[in-house]
């Protein structure tokens, strides 16, 4: 996509943004946000035999924070939880193209880092159960 | 009326949407959002962006004077146009962006009182075109370090008792917000304020209801009355980057009158990593 094709999927997902809504049952939430700057996400992951089964945020903020934890949501449905909990910035710079993420770099990934941390989340209680037999 | 100590820097939404086809005005959108121009904006305006546009690609510091200059001919800014400046976030870069133009010598600065928000609340008209001016031959003048302070200035001030105005949150100035879980705030390796600093948020100078500036008045009681800070005082005003005390710089310096105002760009960021900086917490 070249820049102006990039735009015009940001500001779509800004304005009819995808899988924005609470999870109550989710099972792994991570909230998250941009001090002083007053972006804010939470990021709830359904995860199902290590499945991401369904990915929805909530928050405020800049076009691109939204926008972009608005198109991460559609791709991580089916990854696996382990794969989420490694994601790095080349997953948003893949999306939105490198020029568009060095001019908010915080805000792009602010999204990615809610996402990644909900799955280290639900990584981390995994484990503990499994060292504790579900008694921690 | 008001009777602000220069009200000329002042332009209202309503004088604005009768003279958007002036040839002698530039309006100019500049937002913490990147993308909030390209959203819509005021039909003329052209987009200054505070990072990608405003700062030295390389070096933490403003773009130079020359690059100032190919800036404002790129936008078909002339030395004596009037430059109209408005934004998001309560006018927060678009007072960054006054005070640059300022610090590089342009006459004819103004903000729209309100900002972006007033504007569309109005229901004033937003346009997606995105204008072309012809170039121009634009001369700046050298920088004017009268309204910028570098670290080694604010450490002079601070060892001799000057006032500093410290306009974060609350949090911020009393170091419990060094950053939020998982999230490092930007840099800062430290959290409180700089001794001696007295914690007026930006945020106390504009009304909650439309964005507008308080009037001078409440802004006396505020910055003068309540804090003790005279027109006359040799004032520092820092943030986080520069962009929320460039607002703050802006209300004492042309609405209250304060003649010897600068603001410490470099600020929290800078402050809260330097080695062996004096730091207080509250």
């Amino acid at each position: 996509m070249d820049r102006s094709e990039i735009l015009e999927l940001l500001l779509d997902h800004y304005h009819n943004p995808r899988n924005k809504e609470e999870t109550p049952d989710a099972s792994a939430t991570w909230h998250g946000g941009v001090p002083g700057c007053g972006d804010v996400i939470t990021a709830y992951l359904t995860i199902a035999d290590n499945r991401v089964q369904r990915a929805t945020f909530t928050g405020e903020g800049c076009t691109i924070s939204q926008a972009a934890a608005s198109l991460l949501s559609e791709q991580l449905v089916g990854q696996s939880v382990d794969a989420v909990a490694e994601l790095n910035q080349a997953v948003i710079v893949e999306m939105l193209g490198q020029d568009l993420v060095q001019t908010r770099p915080r805000c792009a990934t602010l999204g990615l880092d809610a996402f990644r941390a909900a799955a280290q989340e639900f990584l981390r209680h995994q484990r503990l159960n499994a060292l504790t037999g579900g008694q921690g | 009326m008001n009777s602000y100590a220069h009200p000329g820097v002042l332009v209202e939404t309503e004088w604005l949407g009768n003279h958007l086809a002036d040839p002698g005005i530039r309006v100019v959108e500049s937002n913490e959002d990147y993308l909030l121009y390209d959203t819509g904006h005021i039909p003329g305006a052209v987009k200054i962006d505070w990072f990608t546009t405003l700062q030295d690609p390389i070096q933490r510091d403003f773009i130079s004077k020359t690059a100032f200059e190919q800036l404002c001919s790129r936008l078909g800014i002339e030395n004596d146009t009037t430059v109209i400046f408005y934004g998001d976030r309560n006018n927060w870069f678009a007072c960054y962006a006054f005070w640059l133009f300022q610090y590089y010598g342009h006459e004819r600065l103004k903000i729209l009182n309100g900002g972006r928000l007033k504007w569309l609340k109005e229901n004033r008209p937003i346009h997606m075109e995105f204008p072309a001016y012809p170039a121009t031959t634009y001369i700046a003048r050298d920088p004017d370090p009268s309204i910028r302070a570098f670290r080694d200035q604010v450490l002079a001030h601070v060892q001799k008792g000057g006032p500093l105005v410290d306009v974060r949150s609350p949090g911020e100035f009393s170091g419990e917000l060094l950053h939020m879980p998982n999230y490092p705030q930007e840099g800062a390796m430290r959290g409180g304020h700089i001794p001696g600093a007295r914690n007026i948020p930006w945020s106390q100078a504009v009304s909650e209801s439309d964005g507008t500036f308080k009037s001078f008045e409440e802004l006396r009681q505020i910055y003068q009355v309540a804090n003790g800070f005279n027109p006359q005082d040799e004032l520092i005003a820092y943030c986080r980057i520069g962009e929320r005390s460039s607002h703050t710089w802006f209300v004492l310096t042309y609405l209250l009158g304060f003649s010897r105002v600068r603001n410490y760009d470099g600020s929290w960021t800078e402050w809260g990593n330097l080695v062996g900086s004096p730091i207080e917490k509250s």
